[in-house]
């Protein structure tokens, strides 16, 4: 199978996948092409014990999982700069929510919404935007996840319940 | 657990697939071209490095070679002096 077909039979999940994961165009732009230049300079290792679409899908969410770190260690970064009063290098935080994918009117509530995804631990996080988001079956999310299927049933409901407690907060303040 | 489920995913369902931009693949193409440029000049450059290194190591054995060679040449001219000096006097007689 050619690279171009692998990419125009996985490009709009993948992309999908990264804007649920970082709310933002340019950012899920430049992961989904680090993820296809790695699926390019890796294909070869691929051994085939999964589905290319989930050796795929873990890639992804390991480099957007990588992103957010960055994304961190920037913001540390910026606040530092920002403390020691060099306003050429201070950094506002996270970008602002953009994702193509939310319907004009929900946009603010979903914004809402992520930002309480977004604080959760990583593993919560991904669990929910692979099962409850891109719509995948558990042994599919175990496989991603490198779990087990009764792993991450268990995972997703203390997803549900942190989340719930997250929003409940957030209500609260 | 289903209260929960209907307040907090059902908005989370109605997050629509998004298609990637057409422009990406050439993107994606560019930066492979790109990789690929980048790690034969890496490839090149160990190389030519590995070339030098090779070249001081030839000249390092070639020095010490040298080196010991005139130091062995030296040794064996002073040596067959002697020994010239000593067959001099045997010819000679000088103890008969």
């Amino acid at each position: 199978m050619s690279f171009d077909t692998i990419y125009q039979q996985h490009a709009d999940k993948v992309y999908s996948l990264c804007l649920h994961y970082l709310q933002h165009t340019q950012d899920a732009q430049d992961v989904t092409q680090e993820v296809f230049v790695t699926v390019h300079q890796s294909l070869h290792q691929f051994q085939h014990q999964s589905a290319l679409s989930t050796w795929i899908y873990r890639i992804a969410v390991n480099k957007c999982i990588d992103h957010l770190r960055s994304r961190k260690r920037k913001r540390r970064l910026g606040l530092l700069f920002s403390v020691f009063g060099s306003d050429d290098n201070t950094w506002d935080g996270a970008p602002h929510f953009d994702h193509p994918g939310v319907l004009a009117e929900q946009k603010e509530s979903m914004s809402r919404l992520f930002e309480c995804i977004n604080a959760l631990p990583e593993n919560y996080k991904t669990v929910i935007i692979l099962s409850k988001m891109m719509k995948k079956s558990q042994v599919e999310v175990a496989e991603i996840m490198g779990s087990t299927p009764k792993a991450v049933e268990s995972l997703l409901q203390r997803a549900k319940l942190a989340l719930q407690k997250k929003i409940n907060q957030t209500e609260g303040n | 657990m289903s209260e929960i489920n209907k307040d907090i995913f059902d908005p989370l369902l109605e997050v629509r697939e998004v298609e990637a931009p057409a422009f990406l693949l050439t993107r994606i193409h560019q930066a492979i071209q790109q990789q690929k440029e980048e790690q034969a000049w890496v490839v090149k450059r160990t190389w030519v490095i590995s070339a030098c290194f090779m070249v001081v190591m030839l000249m390092n054995v070639w020095l010490i070679l040298h080196v010991n060679q005139a130091r062995h040449t030296d040794k064996l001219d002073s040596s067959s002096n002697t020994t010239a000096l000593y067959s001099f006097n045997n010819d000679n007689n000088l103890y008969q």
